[in-house]
């Protein structure tokens, strides 16, 4: 028998879903509290969403020991009371009936259940004597975006001040290492300088390759709230492929893979030749600089690449864009030369306040950190930046991208708020870890590819997989699949659910999930929001931060970590805040963010900093207007940057373009929302979008199988054409939920060389009948 | 058995809602929620069996004046409903 909570909760949330559906169709629709089915003793509890970077505020229905029901918490500044589909849905994925609740070492080539402190000793034993055999830089971390912060936390501080290795990645270096290399090298600083309360304001949105209506869905429903409100609102979408958000778009703008450089381009060459710049502004802000040309793919192993950056005169930035006119960008990208006045004119309008969004089509880019630096000159020419309704915003993946992975630092080359090759930022944690400088090596090691590529060279032989499902996300999977299970590597893999990464792994942890243990999350907007333990986690589970400190322990860096079950979040919270403290820049405290639906930083005397670099909104900012303060001349980076092709281009072999990305109803790899029945149902397999013109001359119609080729690999996957999207003829996409069809066997593993993040979206296959 | 729960957001024909919240309301296993400034419902359903899903969804296709109904949410199980 069901019980009657958990019956009204499935009412509560079919009805909260159907809500969302409507509310992100209609804007501004408004329905009566549904009558309550709820029992009596229900606690509301705050939470961030699970998934996604947008950081919705949840309440969480709690009765009984369970999670009974969701509703979007109408005092979070972020979602306002709304949420999308796997928002309404998400305290189902807790519940899926193949929950990992045991360990499981492998004996004689199985895995076997064994009780958790065995396998927490299994770990730590090989972790010893790994690092005894091969040395320190023979064991390795890969963890997440969706790592909580004190996960990320823990996990620097074991590998990075505990054994002493910088091999600690997240795979947010497959989805936000190019906006990071963007920030640093325009403005000195990572993370958007604005929030989402520019959405309030903005006149104009132009989204760079980016379908918001399935990726960022509440953020998406905001916008058009704000055209609703607004008429003259316009939202022009910049994109290769006609998507839910092209359709909702005042314009959609089409442009051939890789295009968005030239585009950039000419839309500053056409600034510059109406004189639709704000010159003040450039004079006192901005200089400009030119960097490395003809930089590679990160194809080969090692391959390395150090910037070189020139400063170069306004004269001198103005005739390299001459090849830029919108004539010739338009034989190149296939944008028609009066688009790009287009979108020239409501860029220079100085009557209009624009925002540019962007995620994955402009961050898994080959040349992912130019594509970003050229949307910030648009800003910067202009002056549309750092106030309200001014920004250049690059939209998060992963709940916690910004919050674990760029402020706690867990890539090969930082450290909590700071750098590993930079001495200050090492006395730094050094002192605040309380181990000896020399312990933190200064140079990086691996970052992602290249880990993996180590993985499989035996230069790593021990790797500690949390939180994500790299079987399944690495481009060119094949070879670091077959890496992974070589002789002599030994893989840890911690997980709610079993996946292809749990497969291949020699021990597997069981994991607490989001609100099964106390942590926080840091999302798109610099918005830091905690969530207590509100239900026990099933079995033996156990939460990522507690699995690090029982093995660490168990390894001999138990130092390190003097804190208890009961209090040890508060004291890592405390611990990672001292890296934050300055007089212009601070994060709330535990006791702050336990009390709000989040907190923006820098949190300074009790004030969030919504927009930074200019004096009326930000402590740190001298002067009475912008100062961009992260580059030592206080002034933003204008960046010449030129268009290079990708690595890999259609040709008589492989002729057809293959994109890859995400449906609104799937989070990531699918291990979780697979396992929710609605959005299962909605969505139960991967399949390839086609053209239509490209579907009729192959003679393949929705639902018939299509077999995709690339020189990496195979997959035969059933045909869709235009149901959801539709690419532009001559290309294809695949969504890449599905473990059972996994597109990324075909993807290819290069990498914007300044960046290390692959690209995803562009490389050549051949498309058949299958 | 298999209990089913789903929900749909209905668009009624132009100056139908009442006529639709009214006619799904008498319809046994339906709960309506229309919204307050737009005519656009909510429908949650409740069934107990496949053959009373296939009734209701009968009876679902049966309203006058409904100009589109799409399913947004379900869940099926083995379970009874209590």
């Amino acid at each position: 028998m069901i019980a009657i909570d958990r019956r009204t909760a499935l009412k509560n949330l079919a009805a909260s879903a159907a809500i969302a559906a409507a509310e992100t169709m209609m804007p501004g629709v408004v329905f009566a509290a549904p009558a309550t089915r709820l029992p009596a003793d229900v606690a509301w509890k705050k939470a961030p969403c699970r998934f996604c970077g947008t950081g919705c505020g949840l309440l969480i229905g709690i009765s009984n020991a369970k999670a009974v029901a969701v509703k979007g918490d109408p005092a979070s500044p972020v979602n306002k009371g709304l949420c999308c589909v796997k928002g309404y849905h998400s305290v189902m994925a807790l519940y899926g009936e193949d929950r990992l609740k045991q360990a499981l070492v492998r004996k004689n080539g199985k895995l076997t259940p064994v009780p958790i402190e065995e396998a927490l000793n299994v770990v730590a034993e090989n972790l010893k004597s790994t690092i005894a055999a091969h040395g320190k830089d023979a064991v390795a971390i890969y963890g997440s975006g969706q790592w909580t912060i004190p996960d990320g936390y823990v996990a620097s501080k074991l590998f990075k001040g505990g054994i002493g290795t910088n091999n600690v990645e997240g795979n947010a270096r497959l989805c936000m290492a190019s906006a990071v290399t963007g920030f640093m090298t325009t403005f000195g600083q990572d993370e958007p300088m604005g929030c989402y309360e520019d959405i309030d304001h903005a006149d104009v949105f132009v989204l760079w390759g980016n379908n918001m209506a399935e990726m960022h869905p509440v953020l998406f429903s905001r916008m058009l709230e704000r055209r609703l409100k607004k008429p003259d609102v316009k939202i022009i979408d910049l994109a290769t492929r006609t998507t839910r958000t092209s359709q909702a778009a005042d314009r959609s703008i089409l442009f051939l893979p890789q295009g968005d450089l030239a585009v950039a381009n000419a839309i500053a060459h056409e600034l510059l030749r109406t004189g639709a710049i704000h010159r003040t502004f450039i004079e006192r802000h901005v200089s400009f600089h030119r960097g490395k040309t003809g930089i590679g793919y990160g194809l080969q192993d090692k391959e390395g690449f150090t910037e070189a950056a020139e400063s170069i005169s306004f004269e001198q930035y103005k005739e390299a864009l001459k090849d830029y006119s919108p004539e010739k960008v338009e034989a190149l990208t296939g944008v028609a030369a009066r688009d790009i006045r287009y979108l020239a004119s409501l860029y220079g309008d100085p009557g209009r306040k624009v925002v540019s969004y962007w995620c994955m089509g402009m961050n898994q880019h080959t040349r992912g950190t130019w594509i970003q630096n050229l949307v910030y000159n648009l800003h910067l020419l202009t002056g549309k930046i750092s106030t309200p309704g001014n920004s250049p915003f690059s939209l998060t993946g992963q709940p916690s991208a910004c919050g674990t992975v760029r402020e706690v630092g867990t890539l090969t080359n930082r450290l909590p708020h700071g750098e590993v090759t930079n001495e200050a930022d090492r006395k730094l944690a050094a002192k605040i870890w309380k181990v000896p400088l020399e312990k933190i090596a200064p140079k990086p090691t691996f970052h992602t590819v290249e880990m993996f590529r180590a993985l499989d060279r035996g230069e790593i032989r021990f790797l500690w997989i949390q939180v994500t499902n790299p079987m399944v996300t690495m481009p060119k999977l094949k070879r670091y699949r077959d890496a992974a299970q070589k002789e002599g590597r030994f893989i840890v893999v911690s997980d709610v659910y079993p996946t292809p990464t749990t497969d291949i792994a020699d021990v597997v942890l069981p994991a607490a999930m989001w609100i099964e243990r106390e942590g926080m999350f840091g999302n798109s907007e610099r918005r830091t929001q905690h969530f207590e333990q509100m239900l026990p986690p099933p079995g033996e589970a156990m939460s990522d931060t507690w699995q690090l400190i029982e093995v660490a322990r168990r390894a001999g860096y138990g130092n390190l970590f003097p804190w208890t079950k009961e209090n040890h979040i508060e004291e890592i919270w405390k611990e990672y805040g001292q890296f934050h403290h300055g007089p212009d820049h601070e994060m709330a405290s535990y006791e702050e963010l336990k009390k709000r639906p989040g907190v923006i930083w820098p949190f300074v005397k009790g004030q969030e900093t919504k927009w930074r670099y200019h004096a009326k909104y930000d402590p740190a900012a001298k002067g009475d207007s912008w100062d961009f303060y992260g580059k030592p001349d206080h002034r933003a980076w204008i960046w010449f940057r030129p268009y290079e092709p990708p690595p890999e281009r259609p040709d008589k072999d492989y002729p057809f373009w293959l994109n890859t990305g995400r449906v609104v109803e799937h989070w990531h790899t699918g291990s979780m929302t697979r396992r929710i029945p609605v959005l299962h149902k909605a969505v139960p397999n991967a399949y390839v979008e086609l053209h239509p013109d490209d579907a009729k001359a192959m003679g393949v119609r929705t639902g018939e199988r299509v077999r995709l080729t690339s020189r990496r690999g195979t997959l035969v996957l059933p045909a869709l054409i235009d149901v959801r999207g539709r690419p532009a003829k001559g290309q294809v996409f695949v969504p890449f939920f599905d473990e059972g069809l996994l597109i990324n066997e075909l993807t290819l593993d290069a990498f914007c060389p300044i960046s290390k993040q692959p690209d995803y979206k562009k490389c050549a296959v051949r498309v058949e009948r299958a | 058995m298999t209990a089913t729960i789903q929900s749909y957001v209905v668009h009624p024909a132009a100056c139908r809602a009442a006529e639709v919240t009214a006619a799904l309301t008498a319809i046994p296993g339906c709960e309506v929620l229309p919204a307050e400034n737009r005519p656009v419902l909510v429908l949650v359903t409740e069934t107990s069996d496949r053959a009373a899903q296939r009734q209701l969804e009968r009876r679902l296709d049966a309203v006058e004046n409904i100009a589109h109904i799409a399913l947004v949410s379900g869940w099926a199980g083995e379970e009874k409903m209590a």
